[in-house]
């Protein structure tokens, strides 16, 4: 992060438009497709595809840092103190990195049984 | 350094008082960005909860079909409703801050502020009806 935020503040817009794209695609085809779609049938031919895999890595690579950012924002509203802020960031961090590491093993170890 | 005026008193401020007077402008601006913050946490707890809920993939086909098939009964599918409802304002809203930093439609935030927040609850009512009765 640079000294201004201004890094973060592209970042939060960028990931924010192509989040916005991913999630009408994710929630149109997953909600609204039929039940069968998110049925263990289903995402194993999905998966089966490497570019499903790739629409999912990069919507979770997207997802959770952006939603990261803004609770870090919100802490950095709200939380004055400094010893709050840094045990509140440490949480937040290891968290985002948690749900990074279980999504990306969840598409990338995927095998059909 | 200019004085302090004749008189001047230093005073506990009320409770709330900042907030009253000068702090925040209400408006929709606030609303905006007051609901963008409630939709982005409930959305960061969906997001984790749904990474949570998918990793259940690699207990194989039957425990991952059967917790589906839990997720579809329809307290779920009012859950849902609401997910739609956060995606739909802080997606589209976001969409509208994106615009306004780029310099668009600055003057008219107010008007797109009310289309942003119409569009959201027709799609919203619709998609959620949708999927509360007629997607069982």
């Amino acid at each position: 992060m640079n000294r201004t935020g201004s890094t973060g503040w592209l970042f939060q817009r960028a990931s924010g438009a192509l989040i916005f794209v991913l999630v009408a695609v994710h929630f149109a085809l997953m909600h609204y497709m039929g039940p069968e779609k998110r049925l263990y049938a289903d995402v194993a031919r999905r998966f089966a595809n490497p570019l499903w895999k790739t629409f999912d890595i990069v919507f979770l690579a997207a997802a959770v840092p952006h939603g990261w950012y803004g609770v870090w924002g919100i802490v950095q509203d709200y939380v004055g103190s400094a010893a709050l802020r840094a045990a509140a960031l440490v949480a937040i961090t290891a968290a985002a990195l948690v749900l990074l590491c279980i999504g990306f093993m969840t598409v990338a170890s995927f095998h059909a049984v | 350094m200019p004085s302090d005026p004749p008189g001047w008193r230093l005073r506990r401020p009320r409770p709330f008082e900042a907030m009253r007077r000068y702090h925040y402008r209400w408006g929709e601006g606030l609303w905006s960005h007051l609901f963008h913050r409630v939709s982005g946490i409930a959305l960061v707890v969906y997001l984790s909860m749904h990474i949570w809920v998918v990793h259940n993939l690699q207990k194989g086909r039957e425990a991952y079909d059967a917790l589906m098939k839990t997720l579809s009964t329809p307290i779920f599918r009012v859950g849902e409703a609401f997910l739609l409802a956060a995606v739909l304002y802080h997606g589209l809203n976001g969409i509208r801050l994106v615009a306004m930093d780029c310099g668009l439609g600055m003057r008219a935030h107010r008007a797109t502020y009310w289309i942003v927040f119409g569009v959201c609850a027709a799609l919203g009512i619709a998609g959620g009806v949708i999927l509360v009765f007629c997607l069982a």
